[in-house]
């Protein structure tokens, strides 16, 4: 059962995938559809507003290529801006996640 | 990046994003045309997806503007003598401007009571003297002036 992802974690979620390694639009959604275990619903479309809103922040860079299906497209890559705040993001959601496990859990008990 | 070019990469990007779905759809051993309009269907409205897209791109630079301008805000509050020295001279140079308007402004477009009075005796008149700030102690000299006015406008006597 898929989930609608919340809104912010996509931006995250894109950072990461490109991460890995430079890819177009369509290969960033099969990465984190992989990376994530198809835990998440994302309508493809929405991918690119969050694309763009990262490149113009300047934490990604584009440049056109062939993909392999020799399909002109668009290539993304992290910046080292766009490392940095990987790594600070990653960090941060890991502190929320510990809190929200926390505070939840003792919730119920 | 003009926007000419946005539109068009957004709209290449959007297609090909579409087409690789549609290609790992027949590799899946679907039929081409089925595959095509699955890989739009799960897509999304494209017009909206590029409407969201211009948005955010909109967005981001209001908001970079925005942190320009608090921090150009913060620099001069930081040094408030450059800040006083800008202020006044803009403030010299738009009311000189001004000053000037507005006299230039009386001269020519009669804006002056004796010199409007005289254009309508004479029987001439200024088209642009919308103003009648003609206050004539003569009744007869108010009412010619009225008169002409009035003709000018084609509304007739």
């Amino acid at each position: 059962m898929s989930t609608p992802i919340l809104p912010g974690t996509l931006d995250l979620l894109i950072l990461k995938a490109v991460s890995l390694r430079h890819q177009h639009g369509y290969g960033v959604l099969l990465r984190i559809q992989q990376i994530s275990g198809e835990a998440f619903a994302i309508e493809q479309g929405t991918l690119y507003p969050a694309l763009y809103r990262l490149d113009h922040q300047g934490l990604m860079a584009g440049e056109w290529g062939v993909s392999e299906n020799n399909r002109r497209a668009k290539f993304y890559s992290l910046t080292t801006l766009g490392k940095k705040r990987l790594k600070s993001e990653t960090e941060e959601w890991g502190r929320v996640v510990a809190a929200m496990s926390s505070a939840l859990g003792t919730a119920k008990a | 990046m003009g926007r000419g070019r946005f539109e068009r990469e957004m709209a290449a990007e959007m297609e090909s994003h579409i087409g690789e779905r549609a290609a790992d759809l027949e590799r899946s051993g679907m039929a081409p045309g089925e595959a095509l309009r699955l890989a739009r269907r799960e897509f999304g409205g494209v017009m909206r997806h590029q409407e969201d897209a211009r948005e955010s791109v909109w967005l981001n630079w209001v908001d970079r503007l925005g942190m320009d301008v608090r921090l150009t805000g913060r620099g001069l509050l930081k040094s408030p003598l450059y800040a006083g020295v800008a202020v006044l001279t803009l403030a010299l140079g738009m009311g000189a401007n001004a000053i000037l308007f507005s006299v230039v402004d009386g001269v020519v477009f009669g804006g002056f009571s004796v010199s409007g009075c005289l254009l309508a005796r004479g029987g001439r008149m200024a088209p642009t003297c919308e103003r009648w700030t003609c206050q004539a102690t003569i009744p007869a000299q108010v009412r010619l002036a009225e008169n002409d006015f009035r003709h000018f406008q084609g509304k007739g006597t």
